[in-house]
């Protein structure tokens, strides 16, 4: 990777800064890998920023950026005099295309008048987007940064060290509940169950922050989650967590038509409701986690696939 | 009022002096049907903890059921009696407050684990609560509680978050909790006060907050609560008494209305015995 290929070139990535800490650790993920490739990047809030010249703008999600604002107005103003000094601006998204809370950010975009949407994930959504979002959609595979490559075997602690047989963190829905009371009657009651009632995700709680919540994963052989919507994604944060906190990521995939892509990353992980006790009960932990990291580590870094995603632009 | 002398049971220490080990309770009033599935998950519980030489019991306390469950009681006491299972049977009803701190005094150690007829316990967890409570040195732990309904598709989860200052206006901790003894005797157990008829759990939770006690949530699995139309409690009953009740909780404990800017000691407490705080 040429490290100097950015150099000279100035970013700007705004992040929420006060809810969806999510948001602001891929903001500054995003920072590390431009920052490798030679650009010169400022990591900012709406509240922060200087207006100065920069030759690319990347607003971590829009409608997580206008609810930290707490105002839709105040933030596409922001937005619209962010455009009058960067030369390029561009969202970046990391959910599904087709759940609700993407509809508030795709209407944001269109309202400040922006026509890059860079999706990060591991699978590219195109094709279940609308022609509206097609318009604007780039795709960017959601790699590890050099430090996390790194650090990806640090915390490959043996089983004994991991007390915690599985852990299920997220907030409280129906289907979720479903699943859990399948989960705690077919494969076993006694593992870390975090579920909080539908509040924003912030530093202070009732979530686990990112801190608490990689200590737990640390002591823990299987991270189970599945999308608080019924929409198949992939979600490539908590894979890459699970990696880094040397634990092994199950997906539950609640959508009811179940069939998805199977050459998609990491595909014998998720596993239908209905199939996923049967399908934990036959991984053997440490040889999962070994092939898990093994391939990760062979897609494309972030750095190189978001050198590709600005190539791709022009 | 109870006459205690009536009761053939009598604990043979002081409550200074409790011996280390949990008694798991279970008052119980005209739960006949279900009285099996809660014994059963509660001598299973004291088991677990027993393999761990962990002293521990079953009390049942029988609040003068009509519906045949103390004949029940008594062949399982019977059957059980090696096992660690007691019966209060007593003469006269009254109310769930009063055998609640009959318990409290008469219980053989040191930790009790409330749970109701209707409520199983996850015994293989148990152990994990008890870690907790010795480690934390609260008055109070509790975990996940799964509820279930009548009908199959009915499942939902409560008393699955930390102390959170929006409790002073509704209740989201069940009595279904593993409790200090002594903490619990120091704030004098459970008040009865006819604006807090039906939650008195929540007035005893307010006041440990109240007066500085640790409640540490645990984020593990520990029951099973089976909603049946008479575990409500009685809507037109309790809609009665909100106003008084909301009055009741305002002037106890929140009479300058800062809890909401204040955190008790008890605020966010989250802890796992393999992690620590959370």
């Amino acid at each position: 990777m040429n490290t100097q290929v950015l150099k000279g070139v100035r970013i700007l990535i705004i992040i929420p800064g006060t809810v969806s800490y999510f948001y602001d650790e891929e903001g500054r993920r995003v920072a590390e890998a431009l920052r490798n490739l030679g650009g010169c990047v400022d990591v900012e809030t709406l509240r922060s920023y200087t207006p100065q010249p920069y030759d690319w703008c990347f607003l971590m999600n829009l409608s997580e950026i206008e609810f930290s604002m707490q105002s839709k107005a105040k933030t596409l103003q922001h937005v619209r005099h962010i455009k009058s000094f960067a030369t390029r601006v561009a969202m970046i998204l990391l959910e599904s295309v087709e759940m609700k809370w993407f509809f508030q950010s795709l209407q944001l975009l269109q309202e400040a008048d922006i026509d890059i949407l860079l999706d990060l994930g591991f699978h590219n959504q195109y094709e279940r987007a609308t022609p509206e979002t097609r318009k604007v959609y780039h795709f960017i595979f959601n790699g590890l940064t050099k430090s996390e490559r790194e650090a990806a075997y640090q915390m490959f602690t043996p089983l004994e060290e991991r007390p915690l047989p599985w852990t299920f963190v997220g907030h409280l829905t129906k289907e979720r509940m479903r699943f859990l009371n399948k989960l705690t009657e077919n494969l076993s009651r006694d593992g870390f169950l975090y579920l909080v009632h539908f509040t924003p995700v912030t530093e202070t709680g009732p979530h686990l922050n990112q801190e608490q919540f990689f200590t737990v994963l640390t002591r823990t052989q299987y991270k189970i989650w599945c999308s608080h919507h019924p929409f198949f994604y992939i979600e490539s944060i908590r894979f890459r967590m699970a990696l880094l906190a040397g634990t092994v990521p199950m997906k539950v995939n609640l959508d009811p038509h179940r069939a998805f892509d199977q050459s998609l990353p990491f595909s014998y992980l998720i596993h239908h409701e209905d199939d996923f006790h049967d399908a934990i009960n036959q991984l053997d932990f440490e040889e999962t986690r070994q092939k898990f990291a093994t391939e990760f580590l062979e897609y494309p870094s972030l750095e190189a696939s978001l050198l590709d995603g600005l190539n791709r632009l022009g | 009022m109870l006459n205690k002398n009536r009761l053939n049971h009598t604990p043979n220490h002081t409550l200074r002096n409790m011996p280390t080990g949990v008694s798991i309770v279970i008052p119980n009033w005209n739960h006949e049907y279900l009285l099996p599935r809660s014994i059963q998950s509660a001598l299973m519980g004291a088991k677990q903890l027993q393999q761990h030489d962990i002293p521990a019991d079953v009390l049942v306390i029988d609040d003068h059921s009509r519906d045949g469950s103390l004949t029940l009681l008594r062949q399982l006491e019977a059957l059980y009696f090696d096992d660690g299972l007691r019966l209060i049977a007593l003469p006269e009803n009254v109310g769930v407050v009063a055998v609640r701190n009959l318990a409290l005094e008469c219980a053989s150690y040191r930790y009790i684990l409330f749970m109701d007829a209707d409520n199983e316990l996850i015994p293989e967890n148990i152990y994990m609560f008890v870690r907790a409570i010795q480690d934390t040195e609260a008055a109070m732990v509790y975990g996940n509680l799964i509820r279930r309904g009548p009908v199959a598709a009915y499942v939902d989860m409560f008393n699955n978050e930390s102390f959170q200052n929006h409790i002073f206006q509704r209740n989201y901790i069940d009595t279904f909790s593993l409790y200090d003894r002594h903490q619990i005797f120091d704030v004098r157990g459970y008040q009865s006060i006819p604006m807090m008829q039906s939650h008195e759990d929540w007035e005893l939770i307010l006041h440990l907050a109240a007066s500085g006690r640790k409640m540490v949530f645990v984020p593990v699995l520990m029951g099973i609560y089976y909603d049946l139309p008479s575990s409500f409690v009685n809507p037109t009953r309790s809609a009665e008494f909100e106003f008084e009740r909301k009055s009741y909780i305002d002037r106890v404990f929140n009479q300058l209305g800062i809890r909401f800017h204040q955190e008790p000691n008890t605020y966010h407490l989250r802890y796992h015995p393999d992690v620590g705080y959370i």
